[in-house]
């Protein structure tokens, strides 16, 4: 036999919602130790550097 | 472009780290990988307050090793610590990055020291004048021709006093489709919108669930997912015209709200300057959207990533990732 849910009103997602803010909270449970930001660039092989 | 810039010793090396990272760095370890005559990739890191040296050096060497093609490397220690019991600071640190280059087969070729009063070769008792690196042949050619360093679309004293405050949409499905027609309409086109579009946009922008979309959509070379566009996966290379774009009018309609309302946009400028790679410019916007509004959670979220040492996907690759305007 399966069981009947009922999605209730609190089981709903609010209407402002931020599936980014959902994203990034998941991302940061395996995060690392603190670094400080890092900058990264690239030379352009036609930079002749 | 065919104008060649020739690095002739280390007073261009230094000279040319902040075009490449659109900032001075201070504090810093700065690993420039290099290729057979030529430079590869640039990388910044905070200099370590408490990190061990063989964690930070195995740190920086794994983003050093983002560029296959590196046979070699250069390291800058930037820095006004004096070396404390040692002859020379961070001489642990230095030594451990070194070993963990050299392991990576990326040998190091020279260190050197930048202080805020002069430079040398590190572990030498060389003292040059910093004028030299202001005088270098690279940086004289590099200003020549345009590069500018520590550019920064956000200036406070253009954002004027008081703007009355905008009210969200609710979020309904319309109201999205508009957002993000409006949101298209206006990067594609020329100069800044009128008001009453800067203050629909604004609006737009203060609900959560629309902004999500907007940030997504300021991206043409995503894939829908918001998990891959956020940490800046990407099905091809951005138009970065057009996110160099989005950063301005986030900017423009900063101006059309009071305080209050800015850190959206403010998040959106971090979020922007974080995919081109540029770390310290997005926790700067970030920490700047999270005062605007106490702990806005985008803000917070987007800081802690950054703050963990996250690179964007998008900026590891030389071949996707932002070309700052040199010659």
């Amino acid at each position: 036999m399966g069981h009947g849910y009922i999605l209730t009103e609190d089981d709903q997602p609010a209407a402002d919602a931020s599936l980014a803010e959902d994203i990034l909270e998941l991302q940061l449970l395996t995060a690392g130790d603190k670094t400080g930001p890092v900058d990264v660039g690239h030379a352009r092989e036609h930079h002749n550097f | 472009m065919t104008e060649k810039l020739t690095i002739s010793g280390p007073a261009d090396l230094i000279a040319i780290v902040p075009h490449l990272l659109g900032n001075r760095p201070k504090e810093s370890f700065v690993v420039l990988t290099a290729r057979r005559n030529t430079l590869g990739a640039t990388l910044r890191m905070d200099a370590p307050a408490a990190a061990a040296p063989l964690d930070y050096a195995q740190m920086m060497t794994t983003y050093a090793a983002n560029d296959e093609k590196a046979t070699a490397s250069y390291v800058i220690l930037y820095t006004d610590e004096t070396g404390g019991d040692g002859p020379f600071p961070y001489a642990e640190h230095v030594a451990a990055l070194s070993i963990e280059l050299a392991t990576a087969r990326m040998p190091v070729r020279q260190v050197l020291l930048v202080t805020s009063a002069h430079w040398g070769t590190y572990g030498t008792a060389e003292r040059n004048p910093l004028d030299a690196i202001k005088d270098s042949q690279a940086n004289a050619t590099l200003t020549y021709f345009g590069s500018a360093t520590d550019i920064d679309v956000y200036n406070p004293a253009l954002l004027g006093r008081w703007a009355l405050p905008v009210e969200a949409p609710e979020g309904t499905d319309e109201d999205l489709e508009m957002a993000c027609l409006t949101w298209q309409a206006v990067l594609d086109a020329d100069g800044t919108p009128d008001t009453e579009t800067a203050r629909a946009l604004a609006a737009a922008f203060q609900h959560r669930h629309l902004r999500d979309y907007l940030f997504r959509d300021t991206i043409t070379t995503h894939n829908g997912s918001f998990g891959d566009v956020l940490t800046g996966k990407f099905t091809g290379r951005p138009n970065w015209a057009r996110v160099d774009r989005a950063e301005a009018i986030a900017f423009e309609l900063m101006k059309v709200v009071p305080a209050g309302q800015r850190a959206p946009m403010l998040s959106l400028m971090g979020w922007l300057e974080w995919l081109k790679g540029h770390g310290s410019q997005a926790d700067r916007y970030l920490k700047l959207a999270a005062e605007d509004v106490s702990g806005f959670r985008l803000a917070v979220l987007l800081r802690e990533l950054i703050n963990n040492g996250h690179i964007a996907d998008v900026a590891r690759n030389e071949n996707m990732s932002y070309n700052r305007r040199l010659i």
